[in-house]
C-alpha cells in the first residue's frame, strides 16, 4: 500500500502499549485527558519576527491570527493550514513555530549584548526567537551536527534577517570552549512524546531502548554545554518529551555532578505548568528537581514539554 | 564595495556602522560585532556568520534578497515599486511588467516591503532573481 494511503487510514496517533502503561503511572488519574487530549491535532502558531515587523503592524495584515498569547504578545494561534504560502512569510515577518516551543527562550531571557550557545539548534526555530529577543545583536552561536537540519538553520537565518549568529557543525558532546557563555540552551534530542499532536507517527519507533540511549546522550551533551558557561551563566535545558529519565533524570544527575549548580524556579504567567517529579520506577531523584517546569499537551491544549533553569555558582 | 553600495543603491555607510562587514572569497558578508569576534576566538570552522549581503557581478555589485529585505528601506537609488499582485509573482520568482530608469540589478518594492533583488534590460520587464529555493511556493507549508 501506498504510504500516504496508509497514513489517511491511520486515523489514530501511533500510541505503543508501552508507552500508554507509563503514561498511566506517570499520569494517574488524569491519563485519560491526556490520550484523547492526544487525538485531537496540535493548534498551529506563528511567532512575529520582530527583527522585521512589529507585532501591530503584522496585525492588521494577516487574515488567519486566531488569538495572541497571554505570555508573549509576539505569538499567535493560527486557523491556517499552510501559512509557508503568504507573502508576508517570504518576506521573513513571521516564523512558524509550536506554543510551547517559545518558552524556553524566554525563561533563558537573552540580552542584546550576550553571548549565547544554542548546543542543538537545528532547524533554529529558537535561535531565531533568541535572535530577535537580543535585538540582533551581541552573538549566538548556532551549533547542530545534522547537516540537512544545519540547511534548514542557514535558510531560516537568512529568511528571518538574523546577523547575529554563527553557526558550527560540531558534536554538542565535544564541543570545547569552556567558560565563554553568558547563557546557554540545551534544546535537546529527545524521544518526543510531548509532539505526538503535531505528528501522529512521532512515536512509531519508541522503544525503552531509545529512551535510554537519548539519555546517555542528553547527559554528556548537558554536561558539555554545562562547562561552556562563564561563572555566574545561567542554561535552560529542555526536550519535548514527557519520559522522565530525559527530564528530571537528567537534571538530578547534573545537579549530583555539579556542586556549583543551582536550579532556579520557573513560572509563566498564563501557562499552566506542574513541577517536577521526584521519584519514578524506584529510582529517587534529587529533590530539587521539583523546580523543573513540566507541560502536558491537556494543560494548554498544546504540545508538551519540559524546562529546568540551572545557574552555575561558582566565582 | 561600501563605495559602490553608496553610489549604486544611496545605501550610506553608517547604515552597517554597529555591524561587523567582511568579505569571504567574492561575497561580501554582514554580521552582528560579537559574532565576528567570536568566530575569531572560535577554533572551530565555523559554517556561516551573519548573511551575505552581496557581490560583484561583472563589476556591478548585487545585492542579495535576504539583504534588501533588511536593509532596502535605507536605498534612495534604483528602487522599483509594484503592486501587490505584481509582488507576489516577483516573490515567486516571475517577471514583472513595470518601467524603470535604471538598467541592471535593481531593488523592488511594494510599499514598505522590500521584496528583493530584480534585473531591469530596458525593456519594460523586471526579471526576480530571488533565488529558487527562497522563492514563495504558493501551495508549499511553512515548516516549523
Ligand atoms: C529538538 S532538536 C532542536 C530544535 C531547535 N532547538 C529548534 O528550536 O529549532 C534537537 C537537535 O539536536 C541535534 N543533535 C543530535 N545529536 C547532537 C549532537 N551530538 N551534537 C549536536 N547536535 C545534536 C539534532 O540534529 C536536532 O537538530
Amino acid at each position: 500500500m501506498f504510504a500516504y494511503l496508509k497514513d489517511m487510514k491511520n486515523k489514530q496517533p501511533i500510541l505503543p502499549a508501552a508507552f500508554k502503561a507509563r503514561c498511566s503511572k506517570l499520569l494517574g488519574d488524569e491519563n485519560s485527558a491526556f490520550l484523547k487530549c492526544l487525538q485531537r491535532p496540535l493548534r498551529k502558531c506563528i511567532r512575529v519576527n520582530t527583527i522585521k515587523i512589529s507585532v501591530s503592524e503584522l496585525e492588521k495584515r494577516l487574515p488567519f491570527l486566531d488569538g495572541q498569547f497571554e505570555w508573549y504578545p509576539e505569538g499567535f494561534f493560527i486557523n491556517e493550514d499552510k501559512p509557508g504560502k503568504y507573502l508576508e512569510h517570504f518576506l521573513g515577518y513571521y516564523h512558524v513555530q509550536s506554543a510551547m516551543s517559545m518558552v524556553p527562550a524566554l525563561i533563558l531571557d537573552p540580552k542584546p549584548q550576550d553571548i549565547v550557545l544554542d548546543l542543538t539548534a537545528a532547524p533554529g526555530s529558537k535561535t531565531t526567537q533568541m535572535a530577535q529577543m537580543m535585538e540582533n545583536k551581541g552573538a549566538i552561536v548556532a551549533n547542530d551536527v545534522r547537516i540537512e537540519r544545519l540547511k534548514a538553520l542557514k535558510s531560516n537565518i537568512e529568511r528571518l534577517g538574523v546577523v547575529n549568529t554563527l553557526v558550527t557543525r560540531v558534536d554538542g558532546r565535544k564541543f570545547r570552549l569552556g567558560g565563554s557563555f553568558d547563557k546557554v540552551l540545551l534544546d535537546a534530542p529527545c524521544s518526543g512524546e510531548g509532539t505526538v499532536r503535531k505528528n501522529w507517527n512521532m512515536l512509531s519507533r519508541w522503544s525503552m531502548e531509545q529512551i535510554r540511549s537519548l539519555s546517555r546522550l542528553q547527559k554528556s551533551l548537558a554536561e558539555n554545554a554545562l562547562l561552556s558557561l562563564k561563572p555566574g551563566g545561567v542554561m535552560v535545558y529542555s526536550t519535548c518529551t514527557h519520559s522522565p529519565e530525559e527530564n528530571e533524570g537528567i537534571v538530578s544527575h547534573l545537579l549530583e555532578r555539579f556542586e556549583w549548580l543551582e536550579l532556579e524556579g520557573i513560572k509563566v504567567e498564563g501557562i499552566k505548568s506542574r513541577e517536577g517529579i521526584t521519584q519514578w520506577e524506584g529510582r529517587h531523584f534529587d529533590r530539587r528537581v521539583r523546580d523543573c517546569m513540566r507541560i502536558y499537551p491537556h494543560d494548554n491544549d498544546t504540545e508538551g514539554f519540559f524546562i529546568a533553569k540551572l545557574v552555575r555558582r561558582d566565582v | 564595495m561600501f563605495e559602490q553600495i553608496e553610489s549604486l543603491y544611496g545605501i550610506e555607510r553608517k547604515v552597517f556602522k554597529e555591524m561587523c562587514v567582511y568579505m569571504l572569497g567574492k561575497e561580501l558578508y554582514v554580521a552582528s560585532r560579537e559574532a565576528c569576534d567570536l568566530a575569531n576566538r572560535l577554533r572551530y570552522r565555523n559554517e556561516g556568520v551573519g548573511i551575505m549581503l552581496g557581490r560583484s557581478v561583472m563589476g556591478r555589485f548585487k545585492l542579495t534578497t535576504n539583504a534588501i529585505q533588511l536593509f532596502g528601506r535605507y536605498a534612495t537609488k534604483r528602487v522599483v515599486e509594484i503592486d501587490a499582485r505584481q509582488a507576489i509573482e516577483f516573490a515567486a520568482g516571475g517577471i514583472i511588467k513595470t518601467e524603470c530608469k535604471d538598467e541592471g540589478y535593481v531593488i523592488v518594492r511594494c510599499g514598505s516591503d522590500y521584496l528583493g533583488c530584480g534585473y531591469y534590460r530596458g525593456n519594460g520587464e523586471v526579471e526576480s532573481l530571488v533565488p529558487k529555493k527562497r522563492r514563495l511556493i504558493l501551495q508549499k507549508d511553512g515548516g516549523d
